[in-house]
């Protein structure tokens, strides 16, 4: 059987798939649509796995939050294109996997995924041409729990507090998003983190050349400065920088228990292109 | 600013005693210096500093981007325009550091995420980035790192038009590309009827967003073929054609020569006897000496004749884009005038004191605040020769943060000339803090209600925290 343009194109238009895909598809089963659609499910998989080892880092943050406000779930799904991050495609799979996510409170990828978001990842991939991929989740339980969701879904922060209510859970949250504190309260910082930090306060003190009392004085005023910057309690409120964070939860009468920080891409490492470079090598001159 | 540095040029060189072919020379250099600026720097906030080694273009210069999806061979086909060109010795590289005349931006440190091509065709010459992803390409326009005059829309024969196509129409559309050309890749993978179709879809595309579907170019080829040079009818003859379609279906941005006369104000002075003189650089257009002209800026406006020209000390007739220039005007107070009114040709400047604009903030790394934009916070707007205090209103976020773009509302407790597409600084008491290109001129704003709004926020703001 022939395959004519207008059968393609109606596959096309029933999968959203590439014009020669779609063809190849056609032509495998001599003509018969259903079948072709079967067919093109399968070389899917195959595309997808292609594409797998391609660095994804640029994406979506997704966040969803119980009604009761006593439990949260946040997901970041990369791409490799911001163009794709604003596809409606792309942002309908993101809101499956945070519904998912948020229904069998499932953190670990490999289990979430098993089954039906696979599927569906793969068949996204398939449709896009990009590497799709879905990094990571994280979830929080506690007494009151509020998010907020930066701008275009680049940073989006969980918050758990005791006490106070969900508005200004929100505020905080909005806080950890615009600020980035590493830990709750000075006490959270790892140990290790603090001694690497001295580490190198000690390395610029000792250049200054005082004596070494002094030293341990000014190390010990660094790293006070140092873990103060970093807790979150600590910062000033970023919408009223006259206070700090820990001083208006504590005047609602809340305390801030714990965050999570998801910001699209971070710890990804990116290639970086010089567009200029790479036409010049394709190019032979 | 030229003016300084012909000026020395002028007094070393001992020629005084043939005037003519000294102003030959000097406006030589300015041209050279004025165009060249125009093709790297143009759009950046800052003026370079002078003294630069220049070279001269005598064809019009135009930025054009690839855009696409990654596979879709954009890449490649810029190398094959390269390599056809580079036949006829009309094509050169330049990543951006080599640019000796790199733009204030980059002496700061911005990371600069274009590098450009560049090649030059029968009629013009082009600088010819890509753009990889959305966010990007604002930033780089917003700090006028690049700017595109057209693109190339770059679709495969073997896929057609994929769902972030859409995405790439948008970007074009919202960063004012009027005319795209299409580059359909890989046919020598797709076979006649799905090129075929492939075109039938992109024309409804393009129609859907506001493009001319109809009568955009499509050129079918294969760039790789092209890079290889094998199967030139699919190859290099269609490259050849895809850059005829960008020379003829792109337009020329208008020379700024043949826009109305616009002249911001730098300085102010009087002459004993002759009266006030005003001096700065023509940004737009032709003056003549007893010109009609307008002057515009805090608040307020005068109507005046221009009653003298002088450049270099010299007399002249008249002045034009990229002159440095001082002129007399009549009926004009020194008293009244200062730097940051501006002088324009009647009837073409308009007063503002809100308006919209796309901002990117530097992040810390590129010399920006750490701290965020929060609503109604005070910044200082630096544009043309003036700037004002604003208070911010932040559109559609709740925060704007260091690193990223988005769109700002300015309220100014003044009105002021501005323009769209108008480009500024924006600053806190320390530091620069971004960059902007105004979007919108929205309706002026009476400056009372808008302290008044100013106060009742803090208060509403204070109140809210103890309602918590």
């Amino acid at each position: 059987m022939a395959i004519t343009a207008a059968l393609v194109k109606e596959l096309r238009e029933r999968t959203g798939l590439g014009m020669m895909e779609c063809k190849k598809a056609l032509v495998e089963v001599d003509g018969d649509i259903e079948k072709a659609i079967e067919e093109l499910r399968k070389s899917g998989q195959a595309k997808a796995a292609k594409k797998a080892g391609r660095t994804a880092a640029e994406g979506v943050v997704a966040v969803k939050v119980a009604d009761d406000a006593k439990f949260g779930m946040l997901v970041e799904v990369n791409s490799e294109t911001d163009f794709v991050a604003r596809d409606d495609n792309f942002l309908g799979y993101v809101g499956t996997v945070v519904e998912r996510a948020f229904d069998t409170k499932q953190t670990d990828i490999p289990a979430l995924m098993d089954g039906e978001l696979e599927t569906a990842r793969l068949a996204l991939v398939q449709k896009i041409g990009e590497n799709i991929s879905v990094r990571r989740a994280a979830a929080l339980e506690g007494d009151v729990v509020g998010s907020y969701v930066h701008g275009n879904s680049r940073i989006a922060v969980l918050v758990g507090l005791e006490g106070g209510n969900a508005e200004l859970a929100k505020d905080i949250a909005m806080h950890v998003a615009a600020v980035n504190p590493q830990v709750v309260s000075k006490d959270d910082m790892p140990a290790d983190l603090v001694e690497k930090e001295k580490e190198i306060f000690r390395a610029q003190a000792l250049e200054s050349g005082k004596p070494t009392e002094i030293v341990e004085k000014m190390i010990v005023g660094r790293v006070n400065k140092f873990l103060a910057e970093n807790s979150l309690v600590e910062q000033p409120f970023v919408k009223n920088p006259d206070m700090t964070v820990g001083k208006l939860a504590a005047e609602a009468g809340a305390t801030v228990k714990s965050f999570i920080r998801f910001e699209v891409g971070e710890g990804i490492e990116k290639e970086v292109v010089d567009f200029a470079a790479e036409v010049r090598a394709q190019a032979g001159l | 600013m030229a003016a300084y540095m012909i000026r020395p040029l002028l007094e070393s060189s001992k020629m005084s005693t043939k005037p003519a072919l000294l102003l030959k020379y000097a406006q030589k250099v300015l041209t050279a210096q004025k165009f060249n600026f125009s093709v790297y720097s143009r759009l950046c906030a800052a003026p370079p500093a002078a003294g630069k080694k220049v070279f001269a273009r005598d064809k019009p210069h135009l930025n054009i981007g690839t855009i696409g999806h990654v596979d879709h061979g954009k890449t490649t086909l810029t190398a094959a325009i390269t390599k056809v060109l580079a036949g006829e010795k009309k094509a050169a590289f330049k990543e951006y550091a080599d640019i000796d005349n790199a733009p204030e931006e980059r002496k700061r440190g911005i990371t600069i995420n274009a590098a450009t091509v560049e090649y030059e065709t029968a009629n013009r010459h082009y600088g010819h980035v890509d753009c990889p992803g959305h966010a990007d390409y604002i930033k780089n326009m917003i700090t006028g790192t690049t700017q595109m005059d057209g693109a190339i829309l770059v679709v495969a024969a073997t896929d057609g038009t994929m769902p972030q196509t859409r995405e790439h129409l948008l970007l074009s559309k919202q960063i004012g590309i009027k005319r795209l050309v299409v580059f359909v890749n890989k046919a020598d993978a797709a076979d006649t009827e799905m090129q075929e179709l492939v075109e039938m879809e992109i024309r409804e595309l393009l129609t859907e967003f506001g493009f001319n579907g109809d009568e955009t170019p499509i050129v079918i080829g294969s760039a790789l073929k092209a890079l290889e040079g094998a199967e030139p009818e699919i190859g290099e003859e269609r490259v050849k054609e895809l850059l005829e379609a960008v020379d003829s279906y792109i337009q020329t941005p208008e020379r700024d020569l043949d826009k109305p006369f616009f002249m911001p104000i730098d300085s102010c002075f009087s002459i004993p006897g002759r009266g006030t003189v005003i001096s700065g650089k023509v940004e737009r257009g032709v003056v003549k000496k007893g010109d009609e002209c307008e002057i515009m800026g805090y608040d307020k406006k005068w109507k005046s004749n221009i009653t003298g020209i002088e450049m270099f000390k010299k007399s002249l007739d008249r002045g034009e884009a990229g002159d440095q220039m001082g002129a007399l005007i009549k009926g004009v107070k020194r008293d009244e005038m200062r730097r940051g009114l501006c002088i324009g040709k009647p009837g073409t400047m308009e007063m503002h004191n809100r308006f919209e604009a796309q901002i990117y903030l530097l992040s810390k790394d590129e010399g920006g605040r750490d701290k965020p934009v929060t609503p109604f916070s005070q910044v200082i707007t630096f544009c043309n020769t003036w700037s004002q205090p604003a208070l911010l209103e932040i559109v559609d976020k709740d925060l704007l943060m260091p690193g990223e773009d988005g769109k700002l509302v300015f309220n100014m407790f003044r009105k002021m000339v501005l323009e769209n597409n108008q480009r500024f600084t924006v600053r806190d008491g320390q530091v620069t803090m971004g960059y902007g290109v105004i979007s919108k001129v929205l309706p002026d704003r009476d400056p009372e209600e808008l302290e008044e709004t100013r106060k009742k926020l803090k208060k509403q703001r204070k109140a809210t925290e103890e309602n918590y």
